[in-house]
């Protein structure tokens, strides 16, 4: 199964890429943010799925909105845009700090999904504020719905090069902990007995998370990166329950769905790309459901 | 806390009972260099914290809580450890517990006592030479019981194997050293020795010993000594 939707994310993906570099080049530089945001984002997803932090990656969506906010501000300020290197590191400062309170607040006492409940009702309430202040200050310089739907049109070259640093970086925890950190989900106390040590890896994934979410949120907007960071795994688990094959599934089934969402764009332009994502995925899950219930 | 705790074992069966929060699995963590201590604990001549990798381990509460399969689930920790040939080791670790057929099923689907041996495996395969099993017997049913016996029996020939069990029943022929604990050691040596009630009293009140002719020791519930 494992080798048969990775041909086949391999095969749509490079029929997307032909197709946008000789039809519709305007797009092809949006399909490579596209693709490398969802494998990157797709890596992290079984993550997420297995050590039971889904509410927190959905958080991410909030997360991730304030932190834009917060960094448009100052980008506005010294009149860069939002395509800027100062815009990418403000939103991954933010979200990081976020994030981190998020642990912090669970050091505090309370169970993980009411610290992540606290933390997200603040930066609610955060969110409310910011979009005061631009609108007050900056209505003329910033939108506020680019940062929840994303720019994706807009994505040139410029923007993948910015991009890639931060989804390297991201990319680098599933690749040398990601096996170890699926296992520690899976016995937790025996992980501990062998030299893994969780909490430490829940604060590595949680940076890592932060920086594949900064590095899509210009082009998938604040939403869209939450979904990714679930749907992927949670469809993958269906697929196989093989540990040592969640995360290859995960970006195979997030790639063929980046590549979907190309072709569905090009036929329903009001689909836009990161909705049609979504709507792929979510066509994956549920067309494994029966294959999950022969597995069981 | 544990105090004054010094024995050794050779290759053989000691079981380690004592009441609930007697130091039985603080002192297995100790052995596995996951708590600190003062003095030594030695394994095999490895003082360090080195010696954990000669432990195999099976946790008090085989939790499962992700998906993998069977094998995955024993052998991916050897290969966590970097031990030699980890694979060949799994493989072998399954055989002995009598998985090997099952290898590629989920492990969440195998029963309580599949489970406990699945977690026996896995012990095997990271550290065979010394396994620390904490309460092996818990949520198994009579027959996944019987089978564990059965196998540790197997395994005891060839390696140390540390067992802790609050219940005192067991097979006699089982244990070849009993460890009682209760914060300290309270007695060490063969079962005969140490299951007698002037020792047992020191810690447990209301117990009666007893030996059945299948060669079972047994000490239960005294109810008629609690004063209500």
């Amino acid at each position: 199964m494992l080798i048969l939707i990775e041909a086949l994310a391999a095969a749509s993906a490079a029929a997307a890429f032909v197709h946008a570099y000789l039809y519709a080049p305007l797009l092809f530089w949006p399909l490579v943010s596209l693709v490398l945001s969802a494998a990157v984002l797709a890596a992290l997803s079984p993550l997420a799925v297995s050590r039971r932090m889904t509410f927190l990656a959905h958080a991410q969506g909030h997360s991730i909105l304030t932190a834009a906010l917060a960094a448009a501000i100052p980008a506005a300020a010294v009149a860069q845009s939002l395509a800027s290197p100062l815009f990418y590191l403000a939103t991954l400062l933010f979200i990081i700090v976020l994030n981190l309170l998020v642990l912090f607040t669970e050091r505090l006492g309370f169970r993980k999904d009411v610290a992540t409940g606290v933390v997200m009702s603040f930066q609610l309430t955060a969110t409310v504020v910011l979009l005061y202040v631009i609108r007050s200050l900056y209505a003329t310089a910033l939108d506020p719905l680019s940062l929840i739907t994303g720019e994706y049109v807009l994505i040139t070259s410029q923007d993948v090069l910015i991009q890639a640093p931060l989804l390297f970086a991201s990319a680098l925890f599933p690749l040398f902990y990601g096996v170890k950190y699926l296992y520690a989900a899976v016995d937790e106390a025996f992980a501990q007995a062998v030299g893994i040590n969780p909490k430490l890896l829940d604060r590595l994934f949680v940076v890592a998370m932060s920086l594949a979410v900064a590095a899509s949120v210009y082009a998938l907007g604040s939403l869209i990166p939450a979904v990714l960071l679930v749907l992927p795994g949670a469809a993958a688990s269906r697929y196989s329950h093989r540990l040592t094959e969640q995360m290859p599934l995960s970006v195979s089934l997030a790639v063929l769905s980046a590549a979907a969402a190309h072709f569905l764009y090009t036929i329903l332009p009001w689909l836009w790309p990161s909705a049609a994502l979504g709507l792929a995925l979510l066509v994956l899950l549920v067309a494994a459901q029966p294959l999950a219930r022969r597995c069981v | 806390m544990l105090e004054d705790v010094s024995f050794s074992a050779g290759r053989e069966f000691v079981l380690v009972a004592g009441p609930n929060g007697a130091g039985k699995t603080t002192l297995f963590l100790a052995i596995l260099g996951q708590v600190p201590h003062r003095g030594e604990i030695c394994v095999e001549e490895l003082c360090g914290e080195e010696r954990a990798a000669k432990v195999g381990y099976v946790p008090q509460h085989v939790r499962i809580e992700a998906e993998a399969t069977v094998w995955e689930y024993v052998y991916l920790p050897a290969r966590f450890r970097k031990i030699k040939a980890a694979e060949r080791a799994a493989e072998e670790a399954l055989k002995a517990v009598e998985l090997y057929a099952l290898r590629d099923k989920p492990v969440t689907t195998l029963s309580g006592g599949q489970r406990q041996r699945a977690a026996i495996a896995r012990a095997l395969a990271t550290g065979g030479d010394v396994l620390l099993l904490d309460e092996p017997m818990a949520n198994v049913d009579p027959q996944g019981r019987v089978e564990l016996m059965t196998l540790l029996r197997e395994l005891k020939k060839d390696r140390t194997i540390l067992m802790t069990s609050h219940e005192l029943t067991f097979p006699s022929d089982l244990a070849d050293k009993v460890l009682l604990l209760n914060k300290r050691v309270v007695a060490y040596g063969p079962p005969d020795a140490v299951f007698r009630e002037e020792v047992l009293m020191k810690i447990y009140r209301y117990v009666r010993i007893a030996k059945t002719p299948a060669g079972f020791i047994c000490v239960t519930e005294d109810y008629g000594a609690h004063p209500h």
